[in-house]
């Protein structure tokens, strides 16, 4: 039997918006979103057979996309600061207007995040997959996505100026710097 | 939810801070917001297309075989 070819299509189809907002705020660039989920809806239809039935073609394709911008990133080394630099601007220019000014905030906040933990925080909290599908698309291990997916959050807090200090007291680390601080006051 | 959840990893999380669930829901909240904005722009055609050909070139290799 051959596969349902115009099934595939309308379910490619119905997977760009998402590879599209997933490689835009992964690279920053739209152009090379676009050409990144070019290449992955290619591949994807390519490489077909590749894909387990039933399992989930979204979080396949995802893999792809990301395995695809990160073996450019690789080849494209020295390009990797111009791309990091362009992701806050993708993230911080969009033309909508009516946009508050906390979701700008938060989009630059988001571009100083580095690519590992802004490629597990996509796909864990905007994209809605679990941890285990996120370990399985990065090829990192669940506990590493956790870690990571922990990290970018507490970044971002930090970098949006949302720490409220009383709510750290409980981590040995923090009551360490605290204690240091207080040491360096008496001193 | 929340005290006993992490317990069990205890090597990640011992040395990382964990953030108060208020924070991760605000935090969240608004990667969404920015995240969904994304997802909301309209299909540019030339995905259309590019799926039209794939499936035009495939349903040409097929004729040829038959």
């Amino acid at each position: 039997m051959t596969q349902p070819a115009d099934d595939l299509q309308t379910l490619l189809i119905g997977a760009v918006p998402n590879l599209r907002a997933f490689a835009n705020s992964l690279c920053g660039d739209p152009t090379r979103a676009d050409d990144l989920v070019q290449d992955t809806l290619v591949k994807a239809w390519t490489n077909l057979e590749s894909f387990e039935k039933g399992s989930n073609l979204k979080a396949w394709l995802f893999t792809i996309l990301r395995n695809t911008y990160f073996s450019e990133l690789r080849k494209r080394r020295r390009e990797v600061e111009d791309a990091d630099n362009a992701l806050a601007e993708r993230m911080s220019i969009l033309p909508d207007q009516h946009i508050h000014m906390d979701l700008i905030d938060f989009k630059k906040a988001f571009g100083t995040l580095s690519d590992d933990q802004k490629e597990v925080l996509l796909l864990v909290g905007a994209e809605g997959f679990s941890y285990e599908e996120a370990a399985e698309i990065t090829g990192a291990a669940v506990g590493t996505v956790k870690s990571r997916v922990n990290r970018a959050r507490v970044a971002l807090t930090k970098a949006l100026g949302l720490e409220s200090g009383e709510d750290f007291t409980s981590n040995p680390e923090f009551m360490g710097l605290v204690r240091l601080g207080q040491t360096a006051v008496r001193s | 939810m929340g005290a006993g959840s992490a317990s069990k990893q205890g090597e990640i999380s011992t040395t990382q801070t964990q953030l108060p669930a208020e924070l991760q829901g605000q935090i969240g909240k608004r990667l969404r917001e920015a995240y969904n904005e994304l997802v909301s722009e309209p299909v540019p055609d030339r995905f259309v297309q590019l799926l039209r050909q794939l499936k035009q070139r495939e349903d040409q290799g097929r004729g040829g075989k038959t």
